[in-house]
């Protein structure tokens, strides 16, 4: 792409509780840590993309964002707006950003999130469960988020023949990560097994409750530039390969297919916008509201066989020292789910990756990393590449 | 449906359990559901049905398409034997299933299971439609096992 567009700063705070900060005062703080970290002036910034707060608050989102944090910045931003898709979003502003950059719209666009997952008590259980449901058709049966998740989970189980072993694999691995993490929320849990798993209580067949990622807080920043100037700044920046979205039906019960997740159309979008193939990636990082996601999620990115996930992570494949390893920061499981902020930490672990600034858990060969993250109960997915050297 | 309504009735007045709010659009589905029948959006224009309720056929864009009964029998696409609820209303409930079935005429539906073996379970497990009574003259539909 023209202009070379860059990953050329990221910056994440540690997931967890702030109980003196509401979303908006999380943006600050966050902003406030990434310019400490990098020699980076608000002046060089041109571009916001942000993400609106509020959106299970009662008194509705706020979606000017983008607007309290240029000002934040004291900047006249010449490329702004607050955009949501889920956790899908933070991918799309990555893919935005660098659009822009491209197009010679921007020169520097600062991607935020920062997010809080209600507390999950009868109350907030209910406003979740309300959001995450169609309103008649399946709010009143007793649904909420575990629940619309396990379907697809408890289809692809049904036809691959893979069992709860399989699943109980991928916390066992991103627990394993996450003990490389200093941030990771669940470090001090230390290491699980799969037994340890399945001897968790139940919340929704198949998923057990270490089947689930942890709801926190947090939020992280992405600054995306052109070549250049992510050079002067990184060093080794994770350039923009290219991205491929797909955006299905809102409604789980109205889903045309659940033998798939849905990320086989975004990666194949994103493939071949980049001009590479499955086997070029080094390293995965796959959005893990469940353990059944990153399953699903390597195979139908083409990054194994279809009921192969299972065997890869018991394997050690996906752990580290593995051939093909996978959410090497401990992912949502055991890194910390931010709430509507969590898109963003698999953006800021691959980007790390590919600059080499992974410390302890650096996997020595990471010229290319896929990023897969969805939005909503699976409707929304956003799949990016993004590799140590600039594409054509 | 109308002759079996007696029998296709259950009964739960579990104080809380959620009753839907028709919507504008939504509103015949409801009313049939309420008199124990299982009304739904065909086009006779391309023959395709539509769900949820539209103003228009989700497959070729007609105007109004018409409201017509369905058998209320189909085959289970995947479910999850919930053992925490989300609210308090469904905790008395726990282990319940919920199930999204694929009905003979082509619509997808969710709907706890009632009353079924959960370890019996497949994909393509027969269910039936039967109407659970939340409110005075409030139901909503429900599968048994066929």
């Amino acid at each position: 792409m023209r202009n070379d567009p860059a990953i050329a700063a990221v910056t994440e705070i540690p997931p967890g509780r702030y109980p003196d900060f509401d979303e908006l005062g999380l943006h600050l703080r966050v902003l406030d840590e990434f310019l400490d970290q990098w020699q980076v002036k608000p002046g060089e910034i041109d571009g916001v993309l942000a993400a609106p707060t509020g959106v299970l608050a009662e008194g509705g989102a706020d979606i000017s964002v983008h607007e309290k944090v240029a000002d934040e910045l004291g900047i006249n931003p010449r490329y702004a707006q607050s955009m949501y898709a889920g956790g899908a979003t933070y991918a799309l502003m990555v893919a935005r950003a660098s659009a822009a950059i491209a197009a010679g719209e921007a020169d520097a666009v600062l991607c935020i999130s920062a997010g809080k997952f209600p507390k999950v008590g009868a109350a907030g259980g209910e406003k979740i469960a309300r959001f995450a449901s169609h309103p008649e058709f399946e709010f009143p049966y007793g649904v909420y988020i575990p629940v619309l998740y396990a379907m697809a989970a408890t289809r692809y189980l049904a036809e691959t023949g893979c069992t709860h072993d399989d699943l109980a694999a991928v916390s066992v691995s991103q627990r394993e990560w996450s003990l490389r993490h200093p941030d990771a929320f669940m470090r001090s849990k230390g290491a699980i097994t799969i037994a340890d798993v399945a001897a968790s209580r139940m919340v929704a067949s198949p998923f057990h409750l270490l089947d689930c990622s942890v709801p926190l807080e947090g939020g992280a920043a992405v600054l995306v530039t052109g070549g250049e100037m992510a050079r002067r700044i990184a060093g080794r920046p994770a350039y923009y390969l290219g991205h491929g979205e797909a955006h299905f039906e809102a409604a789980v019960s109205q889903r045309a297919r659940f033998d798939t997740g849905g990320a086989e159309v975004s990666s194949a979008r994103a493939y071949r916008a980049a001009g590479i193939t499955p086997s070029e990636i080094d390293i995965a990082q796959l959005y893990d509201s469940f353990s059944s996601n990153p399953l699903m999620y390597a195979e139908e990115c083409g990054l194994l066989g279809r009921g192969k996930a299972g065997e890869h992570y018991r394997s050690g494949a996906a752990s580290p020292g593995g051939s093909l390893p996978i959410n090497t920061y401990g992912g949502l499981m055991s890194f910390g789910h931010t709430g509507d902020a969590s898109g963003m930490s698999m953006i800021v672990e691959a980007a790390l990756q590919v600059m080499g600034r992974a410390d302890e858990r650096q996997v020595p060969r990471s010229s290319t990393a896929l990023v897969h993250t969805h939005g909503g109960m699976l409707s929304e997915h956003a799949t990016l590449l993004l590799g140590d050297r600039a594409e054509g | 449906m109308t002759d079996e309504t007696a029998d296709d009735t259950v009964t739960d007045r579990t104080p809380g359990k959620p009753i839907p709010e028709p919507t504008a659009v939504s509103a015949p589905y409801w009313a049939a559901v309420d008199t124990g029948e299982l009304r739904m959006q065909y086009c006779p224009v391309c023959t395709g049905w539509t769900f949820p309720p539209s103003s228009r056929c989700r497959q070729c864009s007609t105007r109004d398409p018409q409201w017509r009964p369905v058998a209320g029998t189909g085959e289970l696409l995947t479910w999850s034997v919930v053992h925490q609820a989300p609210y308090p209303s469904y905790g008395p409930d726990t282990p319940y299933v919920v199930a999204v079935a694929r009905l003979d005429e082509g619509p997808q539906l969710m709907a706890n299971l009632l009353g079924a073996d959960e370890t019996a379970l497949a994909i393509g497990t027969r269910v039936r439609v039967v109407f659970e009574e939340r409110a005075p003259g409030r139901r909503v539909p429900q599968f048994v096992l066929a």
